[in-house]
């Protein structure tokens, strides 16, 4: 009988603390947060009794907010959340609590938490990866920051050029902040060569800059033919079932993609008011014979139509073209480090050279690229936007969360490089999701104290002042609609992964194969979305 | 006579040929995975996978255990969630079965009915978030992970036809002899279900040793992250470090080349090493698991 009594007891208290751990880690919760709370709180009150100058004697609550990015493990968080509050809580009365989300997931558990109503301040957006700006704006989602700007944010919106707020308009209201980086956003596009095998053959790369892209492939047929018979285990450029010369990259025909780049319907820069089927254009057509004749002679890779990761091949330095996208080029500017190797290859094994080919354009997507919105449910709107404008001109505090301290978490050697303490805080270069790292005096990035920083930083002014003159893309503020061609997208996505890899990388003769994939985009409904996307398009330029 | 010792000889051959293949196919890949993971990364790059390190180097293992978010630590979280989840799931899953077998339940149809409906129609994603995170408030802590596969109605079924095989005399003599009904269930059921236990318990620790999406969706304190979370955000970070130029070049003068082959294979060992190294212990449950199929009268 006791045994029993005892049992039962036991059970119904297993069920009960069971039911209990809700309540019970909650208050859990607030303990430990309440508790670094009050460290940070005996913090400061040490710093104002020793200073007593800043006494508060009125304290408001300290409100916190919770700010969610994508992020890997991040060693060390506490130390320096708890620095960099001490500087936000002096400024803002505000605790900044960063979330960190793993890349992959990143997107559903925002989404998931938008669906669900979950209580969240501030979070990294884009138009990409899932991460649905756009949808979740036109949801209402995020907050409409356009009247709270001028109030609370005129730093963050005067440093960037006025056409990248366009690129977060939506139905003309601005719903995010734009992260404009310290690399810019100007695009220009072009091809980078092995400069040790060009001088080989006594190529002049020079002559490409300026040319068409078809123009620039005929070139350099030549020399690829002279550079694979001196290195023959080398390969000529660079094919792959997941990325295309033609479909992935529209600068470089001088056409730009309306919404997602791989939906066929792309406009000419020299008429975007007309929406075109790139894959019929006459540049698709010489590109797949060039492809092809190079396939036959060698040039590429015989797998290029289906194999996915060319990174080993990358890292072993195998390719001696490439497409590039580093600028400015080495024609303009050739101590530009980030053109002088091939990728993922250092200068000495891979020495290369990149030159530009195409206009400087600010892409449409650039605005959407990197943006902080702030969630419309939360009760502390304007306080979220002053904390970001706080992050976006307090360069101690950005280098602070962005790098770690100095000397602990990373050093300038003896030859002024920057250099990461290895085992230490480290932000995984996500420094783009949580502010501007652009400063006009360079203070908010690990710039080397040396002749390389210096390089760098005349690269990257180069840079800001073709953004300020740059064209806008003419596509930016505008998103496209795909809900009533959905199906027609669908197929056409189908035949494109089908065959697009098979064209570009010259498996396949396109005298045959060309007229065939036409056709079968034509069944599949090509012309619906490129009407569709006519629509839109006018109606959006007639509303402007 | 000779004829069928001979066929008999040539059947066993065959026989010890197929399994001795299969058995390799295997071992082999595992065998593979371990030695990349001690493999040099240049040498993976320019030579590929070779079953015996062509240069052994331990710089994988060192960059996933000095990456940031202590592995040890996610380990602790993984196996207190894995075994307090196994055992309470063991012990819910069995009683609900166990009462749902006993004719004196009352609506024991309808209660069955409640039970096993949502296998086939799930509230889904975005309800269990709610009730998650608004109702219970379970986001952040330790209990959200054991309590999201708590109860499987897949596994109840089987416990409830593996109770149905107890015979009843049983339980009623038991009933005579003056025990109560815990003490019949404890006493008299569970350890005549020891197999099935078995079975399914190594099932649910899998299940829940695997289990990284809960702690994605629920979990954003590092403290409380579970191992295969952790092994698969560092992995994301290699694969994001390597497109990001910048990052792969400062990596890369802090510790030569980045290891993301190797660090990859290194995941995979220390996800699986725990479980190969148990799995030996629990084998003798496992196999009488499988060949008792009913209680013999």
């Amino acid at each position: 009988m006791k045994k029993k009594r005892i049992m039962a007891i036991l059970l119904a208290v297993t069920m009960f603390v069971a039911a209990l751990t809700g309540c019970g880690n909650g208050g859990g919760e607030t303990a430990t947060d309440s508790k670094t709370d009050t460290k940070t709180d005996t913090k400061t009150n040490i710093e104002t009794d020793i200073e007593t100058d800043t006494e508060t004697d009125t304290k408001e609550e300290v409100v916190e907010l919770s700010f969610y990015m994508m992020n890997g493990p991040v060693n060390d968080q506490e130390r320096i959340m708890a620095k960099a509050n001490e500087i936000i809580g002096e400024k803002l009365n505000v605790k900044l609590n960063i979330v960190m989300i793993d890349g992959a997931s990143y997107a559903e558990k925002m989404n998931l938490m938008i669906n669900s109503g979950d209580k969240w301040d501030l979070c990294f957006t884009a138009s990409w990866g899932g991460i649905n700006y756009f949808e979740n704006a036109s949801k209402g989602a995020y907050a409409d920051l356009t009247d709270l700007i001028p109030i609370y944010a005129p730093e963050t919106y005067a440093r960037i050029p006025e056409g990248l707020w366009d690129g977060v308009k939506v139905d003309g209201k601005i719903y995010g902040l734009v992260n404009y980086q310290q690399w810019g956003v100007a695009k220009r596009d072009g091809l980078r060569f092995r400069s040790d095998i060009a001088e080989e053959c006594g190529f002049d790369w020079v002559s490409i800059k300026e040319m068409s892209t078809i123009d620039a492939l005929k070139t350099i047929d030549t020399f690829l033919g002279e550079a694979l018979a001196i290195h023959p285990d080398m390969i000529g450029f660079e094919t792959s079932s997941n990325w295309s010369l033609f479909a992935n990259e529209p600068l470089m025909w001088d056409m730009e993609s309306v919404g997602d780049v791989v939906i066929p319907g792309w406009v000419r820069f020299d008429d975007p008011a007309v929406v075109i089927n790139q894959f019929e254009t006459e540049e698709f057509k010489e590109y797949c014979n060039i492809m092809r004749d190079w396939f036959e002679k060698g040039y590429v890779r015989k797998d290029g139509a289906t194999i996915k990761d060319t990174t080993p091949d990358r890292k072993a330095a195998k390719f001696i073209a490439e497409h590039s996208q580093g600028w400015p080029d080495s024609v303009d500017f050739p101590e530009n480090i980030e053109n002088t190797s091939m990728s993922m290859c250092t200068p000495d094994n891979a020495p290369a050279v990149a030159v530009s080919m195409t206009r400087t354009i600010i892409p449409a997507a650039a605005g959407s690229t990197a943006a902080i919105a702030i969630n419309s449910q939360s009760p502390n709107i304007e306080r979220a936007l002053q904390l970001v404008e706080l992050l976006n001109t307090d360069d101690e505090l950005y280098m602070l969360i962005t790098q770690g301290e100095e000397d602990t978490d990373y050093i300038y050697d003896d030859e002024g490089t920057f250099t990461l303490v290895n085992g230490m805080y480290n932000f995984n270069w996500n420094e783009w999701q949580i502010g501007q790292s652009y400063s006009p005096d360079f203070t908010r990035g690990g710039y080397n104290r040396n002749e390389s920083g210096e390089i760098q930083k005349q690269a990257q002014m180069f840079v800001f002042e073709a953004d300020r003159v740059a064209d806008v893309s003419p596509m930016s503020g505008f998103t496209f609609d795909s809900a009533p061609v959905k199906t027609q997208i669908a197929n056409c996505s189908a035949v494109i992964t089908e065959m697009v890899p098979a064209l570009s990388s010259g498996s396949v003769d396109p005298q045959k194969v060309l007229p065939e994939f036409l056709q079968r985009l034509e069944t599949a409904g090509i012309s619906d979305i490129i009407a569709e996307k006519q629509a839109q398009l006018d109606a959006w330029s007639n509303s402007k | 006579m000779n004829k069928s010792i001979g066929k008999r000889a040539v059947t066993k051959i065959v026989l010890h040929i197929v399994f001795i293949l299969l058995s390799l196919m295997c071992i082999i890949p595992l065998l593979l995975v371990v030695s990349i993971s001690v493999s040099d990364e240049m040498s993976l790059m320019l030579e590929g996978y070779h079953l015996i390190p062509r240069q052994i180097n331990l710089d994988s293992y060192r960059y996933v255990f000095s990456g940031a978010g202590s592995v040890l630590n996610a380990y602790g979280v993984t196996i207190f969630v894995t075994v307090v989840g196994t055992v309470l799931h063991l012990l819910v899953t069995s009683m609900l079965a166990y009462s749902l077998t006993r004719e004196e339940v009352v609506h024991r149809k309808a209660i069955s009915l409640f039970v096993f409906i949502p296998v086939l129609f799930n509230g889904g994603l975005v309800p269990m978030y709610m009730l998650m995170t608004k109702y219970l408030r379970l986001k952040n802590t330790i209990w959200v992970l054991v309590l999201v596969m708590l109860v499987s109605a897949t596994n109840v079924l089987i416990m409830k036809n593996f109770f149905r095989g107890i015979p009843h005399s049983l339980i009623e003599s038991a009933r005579i002899d003056g025990c109560g009904e815990i003490k019949t269930f404890f006493r008299i059921v569970l350890p005549l279900s020891k197999p099935s236990l078995a079975s399914i318990g190594l099932f649910v620790a899998i299940a829940y040793w695997n289990d990284w999406m809960t702690s994605s969706l629920y979990i954003e304190t590092p403290r409380l992250q579970t191992l295969q979370y952790l092994l698969q955000s560092l992995m994301n970070n290699i694969g994001y470090l390597q497109s990001n130029s910048k990052a792969s070049r400062s990596i890369e003068m802090a510790m030569g080349s980045l290891p993301s082959e190797g660090a990859r294979m290194a995941t995979c060992v220390l996800a699986i090493g725990p479980i190969i190294l148990l799995y030996p212990l629990l084998q003798k449950y496992f196999e009488s698991g499988l060949t008792i199929g009913a209680v013999k009268e």
